[in-house]
């Protein structure tokens, strides 16, 4: 993820505007369709966006190139479907935040409600503080962290992706109908039926520490374990070199 | 008629009054409006409507070609019928189902599985499905053909291992307790949602749920604005549409959800009582499932044989044969439905209500809050 930072280019207001028209006016500012200034460093324009707080189902189906910067907490929903954007919010998320993410970057440095990147279909959701039950459900890929603890069922019905949980994780932790793959820091209540803890190979090592770096969580990946359906376990027990050396000559 | 609608076929047609004359209607409408806020099923201009009061719910398209998919969802659409399926069910062309004018209802379900924005946003109606089917070994309903209709949405599942059914005999789906979206704690969460699919479309929307769950749904879905509640049931409609009619009387203002039926399986007598019952809508799956799978498709003559044989053509293709089938059979149910209205004396669907059917059995009429033979006496 891209740091959003500096001084905005455009200021957009919830007090000003409905939902509607901010993302019409997000959509021609990401087309040049504003007269006002453009960053000539060719990064996508950052657009501050204000009196959010609150706001359910907000900034839902961004899919322009741009950075925004939120101040304030938002509600239920909020930036579903979006897909190119760079997101910082300074505040916490509702229930069902990115949802069915397709590509963008958000970042919360605040709690999410329920279900957070519920449906991802890809992109990267991270999450500073905590998030609630159910994180990541019937997500199909992407990467999603959580710096703090997550509630009970997180990862169920997930179909693929990766879930990176730098605290506690509750009950019932995992899909074991999927293929995704769950990084825990800390511990968890119990494990959804068919999951299984072990260990880090050494390319999810490389593979973590990169997404670690990336999502600006501190801490080593060798601190994580590995929370995968016991069949793929099974799978990867049963290949006796099935280990990828890479060559590095 | 089988013994399953048992309850439904108890109920008979009152008879036209005859204290004073009646001139039939000149004109029966069998639109249905959808779309409205606080629906009573009435069409109307402000609204979408449908040119019958027939929906197609769950199609196994999976089972089909893509090619066949839309040929028969061209022929049923055409027909003023609602089709529920998403884009990749129905045709694997990149414009997706840009060009079509058939109603289409989307279906949202709890895993979003198949769903797409882009679908949304063209649906005519979308399908807030609450409930979800596991095996029996407690995977999910979903087949591997499914899967792979929406395998550009789940990249990953196609390329990993399947999550249920693999090749072989589909396992037997169980249907579990009511099973909310995951982001919800509980029901009252449904207004959010239903606030969100209407800022992501112009679509209406209709909340589905099991026959059991209904006295949980339904006061919800009134809360929460929906347009509509689509009702799965497993046969006879009778106990449902009851509980549908108690519920609503309990409920502040003039709030009259429209009630859909999916499920079973009717002739037009059978629809026309349950549009007196107070639904708005009943689904035709088991009809015109059978068009789809090709079970129904119609024969060649010998002659046709012969000559398709040689290299000729005598009348009509397979398809356009198909096509005037199911033209003929929709027309059909529609004009009978249309017919018992006329006898009634009602012109329009939403003119029908209990007072259109008796029962046999007076002691049981206050139970289904229907007119009985002592007050029609």
């Amino acid at each position: 993820m891209s740091s959003v930072s500096g001084s905005s280019d455009f200021v957009l207001s919830f007090d000003e505007l409905s939902e509607p028209k901010i993302r019409t006016r997000i959509a021609s500012i990401a087309l040049g369709g504003s007269h006002q200034h453009t960053p000539a460093s060719g990064a996508p324009p950052l657009i501050q966006i204000d009196g959010a707080s609150g706001q359910p189902h907000a900034l839902m189906a961004i899919r322009s190139a741009v950075r925004l910067h939120v101040t304030g907490s938002l509600g239920d929903y909020s930036l579903s479907y979006c897909s190119r954007c760079d997101v910082r919010v300074d505040g916490h998320g509702g229930h069902g935040v990115g949802e069915c993410l397709s590509g963008a970057a958000i970042r919360f440095r605040g709690n999410a409600g329920h279900a957070a990147g519920v449906g991802m279909l890809g992109g990267t959701l991270a999450i500073y503080g905590s998030a609630g039950d159910r994180l990541g459900a019937a997500m199909s890929a992407g990467e999603l962290f959580v710096r703090g603890d997550v509630g009970g069922d997180a990862g169920v019905s997930m179909r693929g992706g990766t879930i990176v949980i730098g605290g506690d994780a509750g009950p019932r932790l995992g899909e074991a109908l999927g293929t995704g793959t769950i990084y825990l820091r800390g511990r968890a209540e119990s494990l959804a039926d068919g999951m299984v803890e072990v260990g880090l190979r050494k390319r999810d090592e490389l593979r973590l520490g990169m997404l670690l770096i990336n999502a600006s969580i501190r801490g080593a990946a060798k601190e994580f374990r590995r929370v995968i359906p016991e069949s793929l376990w099974r799978t990867e027990e049963s290949r006796h070199h099935g280990e990828v050396r890479p060559s590095w000559r | 008629m089988t013994s399953d609608t048992a309850r439904l076929d108890g109920i008979r047609f009152a008879p036209p009054p005859v204290s004073h004359f009646s001139r039939p209607p000149q004109r029966i409408d069998l639109r249905v409006g959808i779309g409205d806020s606080g629906l009573t099923g009435e069409a109307s201009a402000g609204g979408k409507t449908l040119g019958l009061p027939l929906f197609w719910y769950d199609p196994p398209w999976h089972l089909a070609s893509p090619e066949r998919c839309r040929l028969v969802a061209d022929f049923v659409g055409a027909c003023g019928v609602m089709i529920g399926g998403v884009a990749r069910d129905i045709t694997t062309a990149a414009e997706g189902l840009d060009d079509v004018t058939w109603p289409r209802l989307v279906a949202h379900r709890c895993d979003r599985a198949g769903w797409t924005l882009e679908d949304a946003q063209a649906a005519t109606a979308i399908e807030l499905r609450l409930g979800i089917s596991r095996t029996a070994t407690g995977g999910l309903e979903y087949s591997r053909e499914q899967f792979s209709r929406w395998a550009s949405r789940w990249g990953r599942q196609e390329e990993g291992r399947p999550t249920e059914a693999e090749e072989g005999e589909p396992e037997k789906t169980l249907p579990l307790p009511l099973v909310f979206p995951p982001e919800w704690a509980d029901l009252s969460q449904m207004r959010t949602k239903v606030a969100q699919l209407r800022a992501l479309s112009d679509a209406a929307v209709l909340v589905s749920c099991d026959e059991a769950s209904l006295d949980e749904v339904l006061p919800a879905a009134v809360q929460a604005g929906a347009d509509g509640l689509i009702v799965r049931i497993a046969a006879d409609p009778v106990e449902a549409l009851l509980r549908y009619r108690s519920i609503v009387a309990t409920l502040d203002g003039s709030a009259r959800p429209a009630i859909w039926l999916a499920g079973g399986e009717w002739d037009a007598e059978q629809a026309v009582k349950c549009f007196a019952l107070g639904a708005t809508a009943i689904s035709l799956d088991a009809v015109c499932n059978r068009w789809l799978l090709g079970i129904d498709d119609p024969e060649f003559s010998p002659a046709q044989q012969a000559a398709i044989k040689l290299g000729g053509r005598i009348g009509k293709t397979r398809e356009e044969l198909l096509g005037d089938q199911i033209r003929e059979r929709l027309d059909s149910l529609g004009d009978a439905i249309a017919g018992i209205m006329r006898s009634l004396m009602v012109g329009e669907l939403s003119q029908l209500g209990p007072q259109h059917v008796l029962v046999a059995d007076g002691s049981s009429a206050d139970q289904r809050g229907v007119a009985g033979l002592p007050e029609s006496r």
